[in-house]
């Protein structure tokens, strides 16, 4: 079921570019709405995307595909976990930029998407300024490119 | 079997990854003769046959009838009337069991590892009309046990329905014995013979059997293409299930006069493509030799079991590859069928069928989830064996 959630999401992307990835996709979806309703995963999608992510594993390392094999319940869950946290943290910003104008209104310097903050993060040395670099705000060279 | 075979399949010679195609007990491939066959219908003669009076119509009727002569000698029939043209194995089938006018209190005998395409169209019977359904079975090798079978042989039983060889373990039922054994019962016979007339020779006349149906698509003809044989006295006196156009040479707005077999048993216009494709991949096949694709078939298995031995599958069927034609049913313990299916597919292009096979009935019976079937042919390599069982070396490792 896990496995269906996760690959239902990247599917749905997936499928934006590529007729191949469609039928998928809405196998996918077929299985999701079947396990909403407590009825089986017919198609066996799930276990579809465990064989093929075992047998592309194979190819390279049997112990990985033996791993993932006998996990794949475990790991699909733990990418669930990972992108349902994503998804929290991701709303959560996403509130407090339309809120308080920043991702982060405690610490708004460390929220890139702080409108007037740009994304660069490397350290810019005093006088290390030169022309045709990335303009960058944060390391005082306000207005000039740096390195 | 040489490479010169193998270049007739455009599939075998596509660029990239080659692939291995372990599923001919679903659709075989089609070689070029046969798919140029298809095109020159379309390309030379795309009309109607048997009605036009043109020239492209009177070219239609001309190659079908050439294609029935070739699917009589195909099968050994006495007469190509005898000789139908159908969409599949499974509209033979049904075509029969509701043509004979069966009714309450009769009976039918099948085994017990028949395919759906048999099992439904008897189970329907049983619920519409009232005839029993007797199953005999078989014993647990997979092998046909005669004597059970004649036990069940009672007077009622006006028809014995069985499958030729198995599409589920390749064993192949002693049609011969059980046609004469019906036959002193005055029962008639209907042999599915789908998975055994693509793999061996099969003589309708030297079997004495009264009805044989089996599919084009399983012997390198078109997909949808089907053949029903049946004894033409008998044909002659069953009402067909689909009737219009061709199948009567009269009709008033209350009455019709029923056309002569085969004519009776293909209602409307026909695939005629696929009938002219079909009787090329007769021919095809008649040009290897059956023979030879019997023994080829054989052959495969024979390598494959022998050297999957170590491997510790649990093959269906009996132990004697020789008994089990090009068909190599198995599990892993531990592993899932499907799985096995995909990751044959999706390491090494690898493709074979997973599944129950569309026999429920005898996987429900005897509790097994389903099975992984290698089905080969005669354009299979022992090269691709070693490769499909080198590969099963890498899957079993993931237990
Ligand atoms: C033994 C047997 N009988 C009948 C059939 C049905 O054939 P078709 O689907 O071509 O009608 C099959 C198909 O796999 C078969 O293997």
């Amino acid at each position: 079921m896990v496995a269906c959630i996760i690959a239902l999401i990247v599917l749905a992307f997936m499928a934006l570019f590529s007729a191949k990835y469609r039928v998928w996709f809405r196998e996918a979806l077929s299985c999701v709405t079947r396990r909403f309703v407590l009825k089986s995963c017919n198609t066996g999608f799930d276990s579809k995307v465990k064989s093929v992510v075992t047998a592309k594993l194979l190819k390279k390392n049997v112990k990985m595909a033996r791993f993932t094999h006998k996990y794949f319940e475990a790991i699909s869950w733990i990418f669930m976990i990972i992108f349902v946290v994503s998804l929290v943290f991701t709303a959560y910003g996403l509130y407090n930029i339309a809120v308080y104008g920043s991702c982060d209104p405690q610490n708004p310097d460390m929220c890139v998407l702080t409108p007037g903050i740009s994304s660069c993060s490397h350290e810019c040395p005093e006088g290390n300024c030169q022309a045709s670099m990335v303009p960058c705000d944060t390391c005082g060279c306000s207005g000039e490119e740096c390195s | 079997m040489d490479e010169k075979i193998r270049s007739d399949f455009p599939v075998l010679n596509r660029e990239g990854k080659p692939i291995i195609y372990l599923d001919s007990a679903c659709q075989t491939l089609r070689p070029n003769q046969v798919i140029d066959k298809i095109n020159e219908y379309y390309k030379e003669y795309p009309a109607c046959g048997g009605r036009s009076l043109h020239k492209l119509g009177k070219m239609v009727d001309e190659k079908v009838i050439e294609s029935r002569k070739r699917m009589q000698k195909f099968i050994g029939a006495k007469k190509s009337e005898e000789v139908i043209f159908t969409k599949n194995t499974t509209e033979g089938i049904n075509i029969i069991l509701n043509s004979l006018s069966l009714k309450s209190g009769d009976a039918v005998i099948t085994t017990d590892k028949e395919h759906n395409s048999v099992l439904l169209p008897v189970q329907f019977l049983a619920k519409r009309k009232g005839i029993e359904h007797k199953i005999t079975k078989s014993n647990d090798d997979g092998t046909f046990n005669l004597d059970k079978f004649q036990e069940l042989l009672t007077p009622e039983v006006k028809l014995v329905s069985v499958v030729h060889t198995s599409n589920i373990d390749g064993f192949t039922n002693p049609a011969k014995e059980i046609v004469k054994a019906a036959h002193d019962n005055g029962s008639l016979v209907l042999l599915d013979g789908a998975q055994s007339v693509p793999h061996k020779e099969v003589d309708v006349k030297k079997l004495d059997v009264d009805f044989l149906a089996f599919s084009g698509h399983k012997m390198c003809g078109p997909s949808g293409t089907g053949i029903l044989y049946g004894k033409y006295d008998l044909l002659k006196n069953m009402e067909p299930i689909f009737v219009g156009g061709e199948t009567v040479s009269n009709s008033t707005y209350t009455t019709s006069e029923m056309e002569n077999p085969p004519e009776r048993f293909e209602p409307g216009l026909q695939n005629y493509a696929g009938m002219v494709g079909l009787a090329e991949a007769a021919r095809y096949l008649q040009k290897i030799g059956m023979d030879k694709i019997q023994r080829h078939d054989v052959e495969l298995n024979k390598y494959l079991t022998e050297n999957a031995r170590d491997l510790g599958l649990q093959i269906l069927g009996p132990s004697d590859p020789g008994l089990r034609s090009g068909v190599f049913s198995f599990n892993i313990k531990g592993l899932d069928p499907h799985e096995i299916a995909i990751m044959l597919d999706h390491t090494n292009n690898i493709a074979v069928r997973s599944g129950m096979h569309c026999v429920h009935s005898w996987f429900n019976e005897n509790e097994i989830k389903g099975s992984v079937r290698a089905s080969m042919y005669f354009y299979n390599t022992k090269e691709e064996i070693e490769t499909f069982i080198s590969t099963l070396k890498e899957i079993i490792k993931l237990r």
